[in-house]
């Protein structure tokens, strides 16, 4: 019992590797602090980064003495709410049904939940303009004409239509944040809450959803602060009802139709984003500080085992369908539709006699191979860069004893909280000045960098709820034996958290492959992507055009996607 | 009120009188073929302009210039879908002693300004050099060219409109038949320029009437597929390249034509100072404004210039009543006006 006492006291005493480790969190920390200090810096000033101009609260006087700003306020934790009401009413039981039950079809519903990104959200939000506008809504027609109803009975123009088409969304990121928790889940606890005649739902309830608190609190807390951010649902649905958020009044900020981008006043702002962002760290912390009572990996009889459904395999089904037709099929179909019109429209009888294939001959004229080739190197760098750094910030921040390690997981929070346009324009901003020691302004590798450190807080959400449900019995094991904490890393965490590492680097892929605001901002003749390109398309109104090249980047990543996840496979289950 | 050269009644007489005057032939030592020698070496050209081009219209512009002057220049095109993070980007190369990304930029006579007033603008001997560009299409004394000119008007779409409900003035707009049917784009910039011929209180007067028939507002290319689509009558603001792809592809929109007068907006391009090919810039702008790259113009980006005689522009103006933003109000005014009625409507 001494000797035991006698090496836990060894494990908890720093090592040289440790050290090392904890280094290199330290450097991923400066590279996230510096952006976000230029911002902060840039709140108290007038004009553009680097221009000329004393300390002022001007930018915070005309941010929060305007009472419009309190009513924004309003609407964005109105709009955030309902965005993660829907999310986890679609995501939990979907990450149950696929995780941890004999569903059929099972690698089929988790590809279709990785395909959804890729359709792009203004499409999604063309779409459910053309299903649920009062006016020429599909869906509210069919209503009127079914009821005998003289109004539409649905319209999405007000939060909750808005918090509903963000939270089919924004499933899919939740869903791979719990995912792995689910699955790695050692069945043993459901077996005897089965033995002891409780049934499945409430051992859902009692067991499932409770050993799965941290992953679900990371992302609720993960995406609570993305539908802050997020523009383009409340820019299309809810500014032109005059629905503002925060995310819209930092868009017309920085995107006046005339004069210059007030940087200063989006980043007054963005200090209210920070200020949700560190309030809802520290509710995060409270919970992982609790982490023991989650360890569900132990190293003794770890074996998941599927659970078998029975006769609710068909609700689960039907289940996991109707989340599919709302973010996939109906937006989807929509978009081959737009893609194969000359302009938009309701489908009727005369448009269908104007179906023509002209937008898809006209991609070429789009594009080119420079974006395609930028692309493909972003998105095979950017993931495994952020996920790498991710994992350092985890596993120190989960499992050393470093004093402070709690502030390091709430550094690795702020890109999130920080709008992606000002952290992207602090990016450059640093690029211009030390470009003598970092030439990277105007580079792909610009465009690399924003998206690692962008997304390590996803890949920090994902990886802390994976690490925290292994019991450090595993790794004491390995320090027992002499190995050294980068060899017990590589040897026993990686493998143990391996499908959280795939599912995050996948999604990390595909959420660089649609961000689209720092890629613009950071743009040079050299470093152009596709993102940018489709965007372009409907920024010029090109809208049919930039639903043809949707559509054919829809099938093109869909196969990445697939042979990512076969490649994922093999790879996970070899370690 | 200033209006100045700004506002133009009637504009044939002013076009006639720049018609257009063929570009004369490099003769050894001339500071055309100066510059066509200087742009060989430079080999290629980065220009940033509007979305709508593409990038095969760019080639398009590249491949057309190489042809008449015989180079073989290489384009590097950057679609652009915000000119006020274009300045903003120009502003900051300029202060941190970046060589320019651009060699040369279109933006519109809004944004103009912003680089001109802070002395970032490299000028040019244009007529000097090239005698074919029309006096009017210089500006801000030899900084900028006017490639082409965007005209603002409402539209409608004509299978929700009867010929006899077509907007005839801008007053029109505001019936209350179309209140909770009319879609307004966020530049306010038009409403703005109208002050130069309404005056301040009868456009603020406007804008409050215009805000109770609450309109849906939106940027301009997206408002358009919501007209298109029939899901709104008629947009208060739109612009013509806009309409003009619309009418192209057949969509059931049209202009409100007998609204006077029609506001104008300018595309200009320009070099900043200090680019690394100046040489091929100066005639990537010079060459928009001959009948081959005005037709390029029209072709990828539904707009040319109304200098330019036998352009769609050139045309388009013959008769009409145009509005042009006078360079001082521009400066001076219309930032602050655009940010007042964008408030009026509900736009923050």
């Amino acid at each position: 019992m001494r000797a035991l006492a006698l090496k836990f006291r060894e494990f908890e005493t720093p090592r040289p590797s440790q050290f090392g480790i904890a280094a290199l969190a330290a450097v991923t920390c400066l590279l996230i602090i510096l952006p976000v200090l230029t911002i902060i810096i840039a709140s108290f000033r007038i004009g553009l980064p680097g221009e000329a101009s004393p300390s002022t609260l001007e930018n915070y006087r005309e941010a929060f003495l305007d009472p419009f700003t309190w009513q924004v306020l309003k609407n964005t934790l109105f709009f955030a709410l309902g965005t993660i009401v829907v999310i986890f009413f679609f995501a939990v039981p979907a990450a149950w049904i696929i995780e941890r039950t004999d569903i059929p079809c099972r690698r089929l519903w988790l590809t279709l939940m990785g395909l959804g990104i890729l359709i792009p959200t203004f499409l999604k939000a063309i779409a459910w303009i053309l299903l649920l506008s009062p006016r020429i809504g599909i869906l509210n027609k069919l209503f009127m004409d079914m009821l005998g109803l003289e109004t539409a009975p649905v319209s999405i123009y007000n939060i909750a239509g808005m918090s509903f088409i963000q939270g089919l969304i924004l499933t899919p990121p939740a869903f791979f944040m719990i995912a792995a928790a689910y699955k790695s889940m050692d069945p043993s606890l459901e077996e005897a809450a089965y033995v002891s005649g409780v049934g499945r739902l409430k051992t859902f309830f009692f067991i499932n959803l409770r050993l799965t608190i941290p992953a679900i609190l990371a992302a609720i807390l993960y995406l609570f602060i993305t539908s802050i951010e997020v523009f383009e649902i409340p820019g299309l649905i809810g500014a032109p009802a005059r629905i503002f958020v925060f995310s819209t009044v930092i868009y017309y900020a920085t995107h006046p139709e005339v004069g210059l981008p007030k940087y200063g006043l989006a980043g007054a702002y963005g200090m209210i984003l920070l200020i949700l962002a560190f309030a809802s760290s520290y509710l995060y912390f409270r919970v992982i500080r609790q982490s023991h009572k989650y360890v569900v990996v132990t190293g003794k009889g770890y074996r998941p085992k599927l659970i078998e459904l029975g006769g609710l395999k068909i609700v689960a089904v039907l289940f996991l369908l109707f989340y599919f037709t709302l973010d996939i099929f109906l937006p989807f179909l929509t978009l081959v539709w737009a893609s194969l019109v000359p302009y938009i429209q309701v489908p009727s009888a005369e448009a269908f006699s104007k179906l023509t294939l002209a937008n898809f001959l006209k991609v070429p004229d789009y594009s080119g191979w420079k974006p395609i080739v930028n692309t493909i190197i972003l998105l095979l760098t950017a993931p495994t860069f952020s996920i790498f750094l991710s994992l350092i910030i985890s596993w120190v921040v989960i499992r050393s004893q470093i004093k402070g390690r709690y502030l390091l997981d709430g550094i690795a929070f702020l890109p999130h909280a920080v709008p992606s346009i000002l952290f992207a324009v602090a990016l450059s901003y640093m690029a211009l000045v030390y470009r003598q020691f970092f030439p990277v302004y105007g580079t792909l590798t610009i465009i690399i960098l924003a998206n690692a450190i962008k997304y390590i807080s996803f890949g920090t959400r994902t990886l802390n709820g994976a690490l925290i449900q292994i019991h450090r019995e595993l790794e004491e094991a390995g320090q027992v034996t002499g190995a050294t904490n980068l060899r017990i890393l590589r040897k026993i965490v990686i493998p143990l958290v391996a499908t959280a590492l795939f599912n995050g680097w996948l999604w990390i892929a595909l959420l660089t492959f649609r961000e689209v605001t720092m890629a613009l901002t950071l743009i040079s003749p050299r470093n152009v992507v596709l993102s940018t390109l489709v965007w372009n398309l409907w920024g010029a109104g090109y809208v049919p055009e930039a639903a043809a090249m949707g559509v054919i980047l829809v099938f093109v990543l869909a196969s990445f996607v697939v042979v990512a996840r076969k490649v994922g496979e093999k790879v996970t289950a070899s370690l | 009120m200033k209006l100045k050269a700004g506002l133009v009644l009637v504009f044939l007489s002013l076009i006639t009188a720049s018609s257009y005057l063929p570009g004369h032939a490099a003769t050894a030592g001339s500071p055309l073929s100066r510059l066509i020698e200087g742009a060989r070496q430079e080999k290629e050209v980065d220009f940033a302009g509007p979305a709508s081009l593409t990038p095969a219209g760019a080639q398009a512009l590249m491949d057309a210039l190489n042809k008449k002057y015989g180079l073989n220049l290489k384009m590097n095109f950057t679609a652009l879908t915000s000119y006020t993070r274009l300045m903003a980007q120009i502003i900051a190369e300029a202060q941190s002693a970046q060589p320019p990304t651009f060699d040369v930029v279109l933006v519109t006579d809004a944004h103009i300004a912003s680089l001109y007033g802070r002395k970032l603008l490299q000028s040019f001997d244009w007529a000097g050099t090239f005698p074919h560009i029309p006096s009017q299409s210089i500006l801000l004394e030899n900084h900028a060219l006017m490639i082409d000119a965007i005209f603002a008007m409402p539209a409608y779409n004509t299978r929700l409109v009867r010929p006899q409900d077509v907007p005839k003035t801008w007053e029109d707009i505001l019936d209350p038949k179309w209140q909770g049917k009319v879609l307004a784009a966020t530049g306010m910039q038009i409403w703005a320029r109208l002050t130069q011929r309404w005056g301040e209180q009868k456009t603020e007067d406007f804008m409050r009437r215009l805000a109770a028939q609450k309109p849906v507002i939106g940027g301009y290319p997206q408002i358009q597929p919501r007209l298109e689509s029939g899901e709104y009558a008629l947009i208060a603001n739109q612009l013509s390249p806009l309409i003009a792809g619309s009418e192209e592809k057949k969509a059931p929109v049209a202009y409100a034509l007998e609204v006077k007068p029609i506001v104008v907006l300018l595309d200009v391009m320009t070099q900043v100072k200090n680019v690394r090919h100046p040489n091929a810039a100066a005639l990537l702008m010079a060459f928009s404004l001959i009948p081959e790259g005005q037709e390029i113009w029209w072709k990828y980006g539904k707009r040319t210039s109304p200098f330019v005689k036998d352009t769609p522009a050139w045309k388009f103006v013959q008769g009409k009543e145009l509005l042009f933003g006078d360079m001082d109000f521009l400066q001076k005014r219309e930032e602050e006006l655009s940010e007042l009625y964008g408030k009026i409507i509900g736009l923050r």
